[in-house]
Parts: structure tokens; sequence; C-alpha cells
């Protein structure tokens, strides 16, 4: 039997969460870089195509074209990021407050950031993970106070 | 000398340093420059050209002489600036560019020889026989500090910060900016170079709003975002702006200098104004300093450079410094340049009076002073010339940012012309307090776009200032006045340049290299253009400065780079079965920006023989194939059909559901861009695989296409590459095995033959199962949800022991596709090949409508007969492989012509030889010709044949 | 060739001379004459492509009116901006008889010009960073040797040997699999090129005019028959252009349009330090190449900022991606600091190969397109736009070269060549 066998892994990473499901939609619209919904939440990517984030449990959006990207995406959930914004993109953390997203570069690579409750949840082709990961270790030591020089 | 109280230094903390391997001391708030000349040091270094003897002439950006090498711990710095580094306990500073020591430097000779060395000598000897024979002798005397061999590991931070207001300079007239823009509710940042704000405040008895200054300064920038010992060297397109923050400590691992981006509404330029040493005989000797710098080290750091002092100026400025000197106990004369000279008590004043030569071995003693004809001189004794030609607003980066500049004859100096910036300070060449405070208030307010009820900052007025009296130099022949310090380009020097026809201040600069130091310029630039235009009958201001550029002062190269270094300097993307790839002991290797299995070694096994493993085996068993990285890009609407068509050579409307179709996706110049499998998922939903490093390449062009040339088309395209892992399980027990994961998926010939898929439920998890081949073996592609992949890769690893089932790599592959003729964009394809080339001429033909590059296709190039053609190659010899990249030729008489070359070589495994693909003009015209091969000076032969070696009928791929 | 007539002959034996006379003597090394009001040749551009025209015009092919217009000051365009590297390390025949034939010019450039260009042939080093990457080496070795181009194929030990500096870690993000160098490639002084030629021409008569720029074209029917300038109007027999980043903006006031796109490319330079690095290295992983200057600067550069701009410029991000490139090749010089940033605007044809040839408008012939690699070829395209409007003829090797390889599909990509495809 299938489900003998077949292990659905998430990504055990501290920083990472797992949500329930992610769904690229097109069709339907919203105002650029709202999130409207909270769980669901519905993220706007671009005109006519936003992404969709189940928390509690699997949402199925309906719309014109919906692709189930639930496990291609690494989703990091920073907590006091606004040092690790500043030193990863040209974004204004103050700008992320709740009900807004962005897409941005950060550390070289494409993201989308929008901030839930306490924490600035960063989602990343999970490909990509390892790389996010990895920079996020080193930046993290900046952060740990200052010795003398 | 140390004086024995006042400074800011902290006598609490004593520290210890090393210059040359001498022992000396110093203070916390010292920078290497002040601690030694605190120790009576006076040759610090040696000039560029000529090798003389330079002593410190500054105190902060703008030393031109003072380049040392300094080691703190197990940093190194080959070139720092000794007024700019704070002095550390345990620092080792030692000169550069001098030997056996910039005290005694051997190289020091040279300057005797100074006659035939002018400016640009070089250009015009060193030919016979050639450059090449003095180059090796040039080079070891150029250069200033010697690159370690230790690699700075330390981390270099980035940070982002925005602003209303960014105010450059935290002077008076910058804090009162940065003060004024804040009450009128602007976000405001005050970056400043100086390890503590207020600029000139910190050593002035001034007092503002009826304070101590200083007092002004602290309560000013409480409150404030004020980013210290931060330089702004750059200013970019949109409000953006490079700052350099070198930070006095930093977390474990990490570097002092910190790169802050900062984007500002606006900016306030505040950024001050730099002291020009007079042009005069002998005026490179050390002991002679700028009289700004001399009340700089009085007041910061409690030095007196010397006892006996001279200050020559053409303005009134360095008057303070003469008084300040005066006060800490030095005898002191002035030389006034101008006619008019006021008393001062205790100091013997000179009118018409400047400096005619200086003396003294091993640092100044004595100075001639006398009128500018030279009609008479008198010699005194000193061991200190503090020299003041007149002050040079800091306009660089208003001049980067776009801001004009205007000679203004009164000040001596190049202005900026605000059209819209904001400029405040001695940079618009203001100088008294009250009036730099007014401008900084009102720069502050109208940078703030909002008015504000608060008043501007007051101070009393002071005594209006005397006119400066511009001097360019002295007209004394036979005599050498430096004006570049570090490159020692005299007076001279640009006259001799302006004689032979460099007559535009560019020219200037690269024929003499005046201001191409590492001072770029600070203190000479002007003095250079000045004499430029009296030597070419120009005025000033048609002369006009060389362009300003970014950095305003050398920047770290790490600190420019930041973390973008050692494993973060590139991404690399993993496979969502990376980490069992790596416990399999696959030797992974970058293809494209993943990291992919090239194959799987087991102990002591070669690659060759590994890769030689795999293929048999998947060719005669079963192998199994991660290739998650290949792209997924689902393409939905109405009219996806229709779109696809417009954007792929192939016909793609046509298409069953159900089925897959090899296609080829063209650039407008007919060019094969990629290749990959286009499947059609349902009547108005499909699925492109577009090869792993071509994936966002194809996504951009398919929506470039939509967006801009067919908007009105409903057509979407998501990209779920990374959403779905997907393995290939390859050979003749492959269906087997798939049939064994489960699902109840029809896998019978007529319900999934060759190109075509299906999809199944294994349990609750969706599984897509392709059946197309890249190995050329009976091949089912399973895709799941890449959360799911570890199981995947598992499950089919354990049900296919018993067949013999072993993963295999990219390099195998690429032998198993090679036996097969099948291509590798970007290995048998480049940017020059066309279908055609590929022997894809079908839908050119057949394909009724446009499509992207098909125009491209009918070019007489595109359609001649001779173009270059994929063909296999048999070598001759069957034990030796090509290697790929060995051209064939045509040999004629003496030379020989390239007709293509081998693109793809390999032994096979199937046929236990050789075997080759290549690009060969005219290939498939000649078929089972024999033809020549060179490779690296070597000649071998190989005979063209059809591109497929093994199984060309297909048979093992629907059998 | 006779000698040509030199005001005062450089040599040591000058400097020992003038020395003693107290540089008075030398003279100007070329006149600023007014403009004439007619040429036989007017030559749009004083940067090194278009007085290397003047200077071949007057040397090969006996001109003797014949002006250069320059709206700034000679050489202050690329070729005072460029990194500086001579190579003919290219693919394509056509192109390896176009740069080597440059090569050859420069390596006897000095003394026919008797002005020091510091030409260093002390070999190009181009890095391989992949087992994929070395099999598209060898395929522009092949190809280089076979078209008589002198380079040598390195493993990665041979790379190393060259460049002791070079990042030696085999785990480094881009490792050195191995490379092959041109030993007759290296650097020279780009200002002395063109002061050089200038100084040569002008002692043959050419009337170089400064800061004069040209607003236009006066047309005789279909034909070109001279030009108007900020300093009047010039009557001209034949007029060529080489103007580089500003080709499309004199195109356009010609009445027509090239297929040319205009970007920044930033150059950089660090302070002076002892001599490190002693061959040009080209990357082709990062995109970076680099050289250390005889004055002892490091002096690279890399990609192109992607955007049209006549801004001369550059932008921060793009600066961050080439120092990171470099500091990931040599590690070494992460102690290093940045003195200089410029960029200057390259000219670029899709398939990266410059334009030379008539243009379509009759009298009007083109030399530009060069994009980043114009600097090495300075000699040719001198020469070759000489021999065009000297002769109306195309020379062999500028013939494949010519604008209508974009209506034939006819195009020389050197990057394709060297297997990527873009």
């Amino acid at each position: 039997m299938a489900e003998d066998w077949l292990r659905h892994a998430a990504i055990s990473h501290k920083a990472v969460m797992n949500p329930a499901s992610i769904h690229l939609v097109s069709g339907g619209d919203q105002a650029a870089n709202t999130v409207v919904g909270n769980d669901p939440a519905r993220l706007w990517l671009a005109p006519g195509r936003g992404l969709v984030v189940g928390f509690g449990q699997a949402a199925a959006p309906g719309g014109d074209f919906v692709s189930d990207v639930t496990d291609g995406q690494a989703v990091f959930a920073l907590t006091d990021a606004d040092d690790i914004i500043a030193m990863a993109t040209t974004l204004d953390p103050a700008l992320l407050v709740p009900g807004l997203c962005a897409q941005t570069i950060f550390a070289g690579v494409k993201v989308l950031l929008w901030r839930r409750g306490d924490a600035i949840l960063l989602h990343v082709d999970r490909p990509l993970g390892n790389y996010i990961a990895a920079w996020l270790a080193k930046a993290g030591t900046a952060l740990e106070g200052v010795a003398e020089k | 000398m140390r004086l024995a109280s006042g400074g800011r230094i902290d006598r609490a903390k004593k520290l210890s340093f090393t210059w040359n391997g001498t022992a000396l001391t110093g203070f916390t708030g010292d920078t290497i420059a002040s601690a030694l000349l605190a120790n009576g040091v006076k040759i610090v270094a040696r000039s560029f050209k000529y090798h003389r003897p330079r002593g410190v002439f500054a105190a902060w950006v703008d030393e031109p002489n003072a380049v040392v090498d300094v080691r703190y711990g197990d940093q190194h710095d080959p070139n720092a600036r000794a007024t700019l580094v704070s002095l550390r306990d345990g620092m080792v500073v030692a000169g550069v560019n001098g030997y056996p020591s910039v005290a005694h430097d051997a190289a020091g000779a040279l300057d005797l020889l100074h006659r035939f060395l002018p400016a640009g000598f070089y250009y015009k000897t060193f030919m016979t026989p050639s450059w090449q024979s003095y180059e090796p002798q040039i080079r070891a005397m150029a250069g200033l500090g010697q690159v370690g061999d230790a690699i700075e590991t330390r981390a270099f931070e980035t940070r982002t910060a925005r602003c209303d207001v960014l105010v450059i300079g935290a002077g008076p007239a910058g804090l009162a900016a940065a003060r004024a823009a804040q009450a009128a509710g602007a976000s405001v940042i005050v970056a400043d170079d100086r390890p503590e704000p207020g600029g000139s405040l910190l050593w002035d008895t001034a007092t503002i709003d009826g304070a101590p200054a200083l007092d002004w300064v602290g309560a000013t920038t409480a409150g404030m975002r004020v980013l210290s010992r931060s330089t702004v060297f750059g200013a970019y397109d949109h409000g953006s702006f490079a700052v350099l923050e070198d930070r006095a400590a930093a977390p474990a691992g990490w570097a002092g200098p910190r790169l802050w981006v900062i984007r500002a509404a606006q900016v306030v330029f505040a950024t001050g104004a730099i002291e020009r040493p007079l042009v005069f005989p002998d005026n490179d000797r050390p002991g002679i300093m700028s009289a700004n710098a001399v009340l700089a080290y009085l007041r910061q750091h409690a030095v007196l450079p010397g006892r006996r002092v001279i200050v020559a100026t053409n303005n009134d400025s360095a008057y303070a410094t003469a008084i300040a000197l005066r006060d800490a106990g030095a005898a002191v004369e002035i030389a006034d340049a101008r006619a008019e000279a006021p008393n001062i008590e205790g100091i013997r004043v000179r009118p018409a009076s400047v400096p005619l030569g200086t003396g003294g071995r091993g640092g100044l003693a004595w100075v001639d002073l006398g009128p500018c004809d030279g009609s008479r001189r008198e010699r005194v004794p000193a061991d200190l010339l503090a020299v003041s030609g007149g002050w040079s607003p800091a306009v660089h980066l208003f001049s980067q940012a776009g801001g004009a500049l205007r000679w203004d004859e009164a000040l001596a100096a190049f202005v900026p012309v605000a059209a819209g910036q904001h400029v405040a300070g001695s940079v618009t060449g203001a100088w008294d307090l009250a009036t730099c405070l007014a401008q900084g208030h009102r720069a502050g307010l109208d940078a703030a776009g909002r008015a504000s009820d608060l008043a501007a900052p007051h101070a009393p007025a002071s005594a209006l200032a005397r006119p400066i009296l511009p001097l360019w130099g002295l007209d004394l022949p036979g005599t050498r006045q430096w004006v570049d310090y570090q490159n020692d380009v005299t007076a001279k020097d640009v006259r001799l340049a302006a004689s032979e026809g460099y007559r535009s201040v560019e020219h200037l600069k690269r024929y003499t290299t005046l201001g191409m130091a590492t001072d770029q310029g600070k203190t000479s630039n002007v003095n250079g253009l000045a004499i430029l235009a009296d030597a070419t009958g120009q005025a000033i201001q048609d002369v006009g400065t060389t362009k300003f550029r970014p950095p305003f002062t050398p920047v770290p190269l790490a600190a420019i780079a930041g973390l973008r270094a050692g494993a973060l300097f590139a991404p690399l993307r993993h496979l969502p079965v990376h980490d069992d790839h790596v416990a399999l002991g696959a030797e992974m290797r970058d293809y494209g920006g993943w990291a992919r299995p090239a194959c799987y070694r087991g102990i002591g096994e070669t690659t060759a023989a590994a890769v030689k493993r795999e293929a048999t085996n998947a060719r005669f068993r079963v192998g199994l194939f991660d290739g998650s990285s290949l792209g997924k890009i689902e393409v939905q609407g109405p009219d996806a059909a229709a779109f696809l068509n417009l954007m792929y050579y192939n016909e793609v409307a046509n298409l069953r559901p159900g089925r897959l179709r090899y296609c080829l996706l063209l650039r407008e110049t007919g060019v094969v861009y990629d290749d990959g499998v286009v499947a059609r998922l349902a009547p108005d939903h499909y699925l492109l695989s577009p090869s792993s490093s071509h994936t966002a390449g194809v996504l951009a062009m398919l929506e470039l296409w939509h967006q801009t040339e067919y908007p009105t088309m409903q057509v979407s395209f998501h990209d779920v590459t990374a959403a779905w892992a997907t393995f290939a399980v390859s050979g003749p027990k492959s269906r087997e095995i798939v049939m064994a994961l489960g699902g109840g998926a029809d896998l019978s010939e007529q319900a999934l033959p060759h190109m075509a898929m299906t999809k199944t439920m294994l349990g609750a998890v969706p599984c897509r199962i392709a059946r197309v081949s890249f190995t050329g073996e009976r091949s089912y592609e399973v895709s799941v949800p890449s959360g799911y992949a570890h199981s995947l890769w598992r499950r089919l690893l354990d049900l296919g022991e018993k067949a013999g089932i072993m993963p295999y790599g990219i390099e195998s592959l690429s032998v198993l596709r090679a036996e097969k003729g099948y291509i590798l964009i970007g290995t048998d394809t480049d940017g020059m090949t066309l279908p055609v080339d590929l022997g894809l001429e079908g839908p050119l033909r057949a394909k009724k409508i446009d499509f992207v590059g098909k125009r491209s296709l009918l070019t007489p190039d595109a359609t001649r007969p001779d173009r270059r053609q994929l063909v296999g190659l048999l070598p001759a010899d069957p034990a030796v492989v090509p290697v790929p990249g060995t051209h064939a030729v045509l040999r004629d008489g003496g030379g020989q012509r390239s007709l293509g070359w081998i693109t793809t070589a390999c032994r096979s495994p199937v046929l236990q030889r050789s075997v080759a693909l290549g690009m060969i003009e005219s290939g498939r015209a000649r078929m089972g010709e024999t033809i020549d091969l060179f490779h690296l000076g070597q000649f071998s032969r190989a005979t063209i044949v059809a591109t497929c070696f093994y199984d060309p009928a297909g048979e093992k791929l629907h059998g | 060739m006779s000698r040509t007539p030199f005001r005062t002959r450089y040599s040591a034996a000058s400097l020992l001379r003038q020395g003693l006379a107290g540089q008075t003597g030398w003279g100007e090394a070329w006149r600023a004459p007014a403009p004439r009001p007619r040429y036989d040749f007017v030559i749009i551009g004083g940067g090194g492509h278009g007085l290397a025209t003047a200077y071949y015009l007057a040397k090969l092919h006996g001109a003797n009116r014949v002006a250069v217009l320059e709206k700034g000051w000679i050489g202050g365009g690329n070729t005072g901006g460029n990194t500086t590297i001579v190579r003919s390390n290219y693919f394509f025949p056509e192109s390896a008889a176009l740069y080597d034939h440059a090569l050859r010019l420069y390596e006897g450039l000095s003394q026919e010009l008797n002005y020091n260009i510091m030409l260093s042939q002390r070999g190009v080093v181009t890095i391989a960073h992949s087992h994929h990457d070395m099999e598209l080496m060898a395929r522009s070795v092949n190809a280089m040797l076979i078209n008589g181009i002198d380079v040598e194929l390195l493993d990665a030990e041979g790379v190393h040997r060259e460049i002791k500096i070079a990042n030696r870690d085999p785990h480094a993000r881009f490792p050195i699999h191995g490379g092959f160098v041109q030993r007759r490639g290296g650097i020279a002084r780009h200002d002395a090129v063109a002061w050089g030629y200038a100084r040569a021409a002008d002692a043959m008569g050419v009337d170089i005019i400064q800061n004069c720029e040209v607003t236009g074209f006066r047309f005789d029917g279909a034909r070109v028959v001279g030009v108007e300038t900020s300093r009047g109007p010039i009557a001209a027999g034949r007029v060529g252009m080489a103007v580089s980043g500003h080709s499309g903006v004199l195109a356009a006031k010609a009445g027509f349009k090239l297929p040319i796109q205009s970007y920044a490319l930033q150059a950089m330079v660090t302070e002076p330090v002892k001599p490190v690095l002693d061959t040009v290295i080209l990357s082709g992983s990062t995109g970076i190449y680099c050289s250390q200057s005889d004055k002892g600067e490091m002096v690279f550069g890399a990609g192109l900022d992607l955007y049209p701009s006549y801004a001369q410029r550059g932008n921060l991000p793009v600066g961050q991606t080439i120092i990171a490139a470099l500091l990931d090749m040599f590690p070494r010089f992460r102690t290093l600091k940045l003195l200089r940033q410029w960029a200057g605007i390259v000219d670029v044809c899709w398939d990266y190969s410059p334009l030379i040839g008539p243009s379509p408008v009759e009298g009007l012939y083109l030399n530009c397109g060069w994009g980043t690699g114009g600097f090495k070829a300075i000699p040719a395209g001198g020469w070759l736009l000489a021999h065009i409007l000297a002769t109306g003829q195309h020379h062999p090797i500028s013939a494949p070269f010519d604008l209508n390889r974009f209506t034939t599909g006819r195009l020389i990509d050197e990057a394709a060549g060297a297997g990527i495809a873009h």
C-alpha cells in the first residue's frame, strides 16, 4: 500500500515553517502587493496572479488555473527580522505591515516577503532553501553582539 | 611632541605599537599619523617616482603621503592611510616602497636624475629594443604596499537604509540642517566620516545659542540617526548613496568596515572643504604640513608637530593655527603673501612674504622667506612650516550626483551651483560659523519640504575675512615646486604638459598623473588646473575640473562585495533528494546552477568506470535517474494551444491530450534556444519541460511575448519546477518496477505508448507518469510532489533491487543519449545552430502559421547548403575517444580550414568502441566520407555516419 | 615610406638633451589648428579608432587633406577608459584575422609612431571553471590554432603556474579546471595609443580639431558632402565615423538606424601594490577580466550594466557583482581598496561583432559596434576604415563585418562560437 512507504518529508530547518498548502492561482485580482485573508491568505504576485497560502488546513482555492506548489517553496519564518532584511534587501521593513507583501531580491535570489503575526515569512524556491539557510546562518552571527575589534 | 594636557585622547589608555620595528607608544584616540608625529617621526613614506622622503602632511582623507603597511592581529592592510587608521594596542606599522627603509631609501638616488625624468618621460623612451626589456624593473619600483599571503577571512556586512533627508557631513552646517529637517517632520540620517559628530566644532571654542558648541552638538544629535566614522563615497542614480562605515568594533568573525546603501528622497551636501597647499620651491620636505591639519593635531591629539613654526598663508584661516600654536608654547612666525597683514600679539607677521625655499636633512630645518619675485630672501630656522593656499570645497559627491560647479574668483574656489540641490556650509565657500548654521538650517527645511517653527541656531558673527590672494606657484626658474606630492608632479610638469599640447584638464591628469595617486588629488587638483589655466591663457572656469567619480576615498573591495563570497558567492540549487545522492557517494557537480550527480562512484572506483557501469546497467537492466531539475511550466487557458503554437518551432496545437512531443524553442534569430518535451494534459492545459538551466529564460520568453505582443490571448504560465520531483526509471525492466509502485495506472502498450503520459494516485498523493526516454531504452518518468521525493526514491531503489537497479548520473546519461544521437542543448548546439542544422526541417516546411524565429530561417545564410550539420563520427581508431572540441579540417596545400567540430564523444559501452557527434560542414552530404580531425596540432581520422549508433529503428523504445 | 617627420624625435638621447635644456625644446605633440572649409576625408571621433584612421589615410594612402573632429578632447571616450587588454584569441577565422591584424600592428607600433605605447605581451589566460567549460575551450583553442593564433591549452596546474595568486581551493564556488593562454596577448597604455597616433597623424598634416562637435550632416541629394559642427560647416569628400557609444545618435542625424544598443560598461582600478599578477586573466563563468598595470594597480571589469544608457556611470549592484567576482578569483585581493570607478558607453551589436563598412548613406562610412572589445582592435579598425575611405572598397578582412550581415543572416557571433547560447 502506498500509505506504507510514501511519507511526506517536511523541511527540517529551525526557521522553516511548513504551510499546509501553497497554490499558484491565475484569475481573480486584488490591489498590487496586498495580502487578502489570513488563512488562507492570498498574496498578490502580478495582475491576475496570486499565491494562496493555507496554514491550519490545506486550502483548495478556486480559480481559472490553480497549481499546487506546496512542496515547491521553502517558507522561512523570521522573527526580529528588520536587521536581516536590511542586510539582505533594499526593502524598508517598516513598509511590510500586515496586509502587504513584497517580491524582492534577498541575498541575490528572488523571494516573497510578508508579515504574519510576529514573523516575517520569506517564500523562496525550495531548491534555493539551502542557500537562504546558509546565508541566514552567516548573517545571524553579525547580530550576536559586538566583540572588540 | 605630545603636549602635557588637552586633546580629545584618552590618556588613561596608553597603547603600544611598532614603527619599522621600533617600539613606540600612543593613546586611545590617536591615529597612526598623530602617534608618529607625537613620537617625532619625520619620514613616513617615499614618493612614487623619485622616491623623495615624505612626511605626514594632512590629518584626514586629504593626506597625500602617509601610506603605510599595518598589521593588527590577523588583519593586514598593505596600503593604509596613517591619518585614517585609529591606533590600536599591538599594531605593527611599517613603511612601504622604500629599501632598506623609508628613512633611507636607495631608490632616492633616482631624484638626482630628475632632470631627465619629467612628466611623461616614459612615453619618449624605453622603445628599444622593446618596452618589455625595461618593464620588470619599472614594475618592481612601482606600487606601494605588498599583497600578503594571508587571506582576509572576516565577513563584511552590508545594510540598506532609507530616509527622507540624508545629510552628508556633521559639521555645524550639516547638524543645523539635520536639526531643522527633523523638526520639520522628515526622517533624517546624518553621515560623517569622523569618530564623533561636530566637524570643525570639535576643536573650536565657539558658542552656539549662547552655549559651548559641543553642548549644542550633543543636544542636536541626541535622538538623531547619526552614522559616525562613515564616509559617503558614492552617489548613484535615484538618490542612492554608498557609505562605508568603519566601525570601531564588530562581532567576532566580522570586519569593522560595513557598507551602507542609503536611499534618500533628498540630500543635503554639507561636505565641508579641503585645504590646499601653497606651491613654492621645495615645498615637499617632511615638516611641511597643512595649517588646518596642524590645528587638528593640536586640538584633537595634543600633538605639536614642531617647536619653531612658520605659518605661510595667502588667506585668513591659517591665523587660527598660528594663534593656537603660540598658545601651546611654540615659537611662531607668520608669512602672509598679502600686502597687508594684521598685528598678532606674540607672533611676528611678515606681509608680502612667501616661502622661497626650504632646507634640512631628514626633515625641515629652515625656510627662506621673501617677496614673490624672490628679489630678497631671509633664512629663518624652523622645524615646522604650516601652509595654507586656500580652501577647495569638497564638491565631489555633489558633482557625482550631477551638480554643476562655478569658479568663484573672489573665493578662489570651485563652488556648487545649486539648481534644486541642497548645499550648506564651507562647501559653498562660506566660512564663518553664523553663516554656516544659517545655511544649514535653510537647507534642512528645504530638504524636508515642510515648514517648522524651529529657530535657526545662532552664533556670534565673526570679523569679516580679508580676501584671499590667489597664488598658483612662484615664477622662479630653476626651482622645483610640487603640486602632487605622491606622484611627484611639479608646476613645471604642468607647464610642460600644456606646452606639448596636453591642454585639457583630463589630458593634464593622464599625461602627468596629477591627481591619480591614492589621495585622488584632494590637495593637488585645484592647484594643478589653476597652473594649467595660467599656462594656456585660459580662465580657470573654462579649464574646469576632471570628472568626479566614486569612490570619494579608497574603499576596501571586500566591503563592497559584502557577503557575496565563498559558498555564498552564487546560489547553487539543490535537488529534493540531494542528501540521498550524497549518501550514495555521488560526485556532485554544478550543472547550470544545480548541484547534480555526475555519477555515483563506488569505493576506489574512477569516474570513467562508474560511468561505464551505470550506463551499461541502464541499457541492459534498469537504471534510476533524478530529473527533478528539469523545468516544469504549466500553461493553461483557452488560447494555450494557439499561443504555444506561436512560440514553438513544432506544431503543438494538434497534439492529443495525453501525448508528448519533442519540440524546439527558437530565438528570433532562428537559433535553437531550448529543446524539451511538450505534454498536453488537456485541451487547454499543457506541461512544458525546458532544460534545467533555461527554465527561467523560457518562462521569461513566454511572459514577454504574451504581455507585449499577444496580451489579449487568454493563457497563463505557472512555473512548478520545484513543486515536483521527477525520477526516470530506464531500461528493459523499467515497466515492472513502475507497475510495482501501485496506483493502478494502466501501463500497457496501448494505454501508455512511447511519448504519452498518464496520471494516477499513490494513496492520496498525485503521481504523473510519462513514457519518454532520453536513453533510448523503455523509460518512465515518475513525478510526485517533491515532499514525497525521498520516499519515492527509496521505494524505487527497493523495488528494483532484485532487477539490479542502479542510480545513474548525468555523465552516464550523456553516454546513453550519445549512443542514440540525442542532442544536448549547449553542447551539441550553440548560439548559431538552426533547426535545419540538426536535420529538423519538417516544421519549417509544414507549419503554416508564423512562429518565433521563422523569418530568420529564410535568410540566405540560413538556407545555404554548406552549413554545419549534426552527424555521427566513428574515429578510425575505435580505442581512442576524441576530445570534444576536436575540429574536422580540410587540409589543402600548406593550410587548413576548419569544417566544424566534435561536440560529443565517448566510449560506447554497447558498441565497445568510441563514438562521436559533431557539427560538420555539409555533413549530411558526406555520409561515409573519412575526414581529418585536428586537436592541439595532432591529426587523426574519422568516418561520417548517421547520428544514431544504437537501435536506429527505436525498437527498444517501443518493444 | 619615408621616416615620419616629427617635430622632435623621442628617444633617450632627446630626454638627455631636453633635460639639460630645461624641457624647453619639446614642442607640441600635435597642433591645434582651426578647421578648414574643406577636407578630402573627415573622420568624426577622436578616439583611438578615429585617430588611427587618419594616420593610416595619411601614411598608407598619401592623403594630405584629412581632419579628425572630436567633440571633446582626443582619447576622452572609451579609448581613455578601457581596461587596456590586447589579444586576438577569437573563435571565427574572420575575427581571428581582424584582431590578429590589430595585434600585429600593435607589435610594431611604438617604433612606428615613435611613442612608447607600453605594449606588454605578458600573456592572456582565459580560465575554465568546469568540465563543460574545458570542452568548449578545446573547441576554441583548436579553432585558434587552425587560424594561426598562438594559443596553448592548460590544465589546472598549468593555470596555477601562470597565476600564482589565483584561488586554489578545489571547493571554491567556481574552481579552476584549466584554461588557455595566448602568449602574445597582454596590455598596452591606452592613452599613449591615442596620443601616439595623434602625434604621428599631425606630423603628416592631419588636422586634429578638438572641441568640435558634429551637429548634423550636409547632403547633396542623397549623398553626404560635409558636416555641420559647433565650429562651423566643413565640406568633405568622404566622411568616416568612429564614435563608439554615440554611433546611434550620429546615425540618427544622418537619417538611418543602426542595429546597436549602447550600454554602460564599468571599469575599476585599485590602489597600486607591488607586482603580484604577471598575466592578464579572463574568466568565463564570472565574466571578470583583470590585469596589473605597470603602476601596480589592478585594472578590472566584467559584464555590462544591462540597460541602455549614455550616462557613463554604471550602478552599484553591478559594481558589487564585478568586485565579488574578482575576489572569488583572487581571495588575496580582499585587502585591496578600490581607487577609481567609471563607465564608458559601449555600442553592442546583436552578435557582439563590429560594424565596418559603408553606411546606408552614400559618402558616409562606419566603424563602430565594437562593444566591449574596441581597444584591442584600434590599429585594425583604423587601418580598415582608412582602406575603405581611400579606395571605396572593403579589404577582405573587413568585408565580413559589413552591415549587410544582418540581412544575410551571416552573423559572426563570438560568444556563440565559444559555446555560449544567449
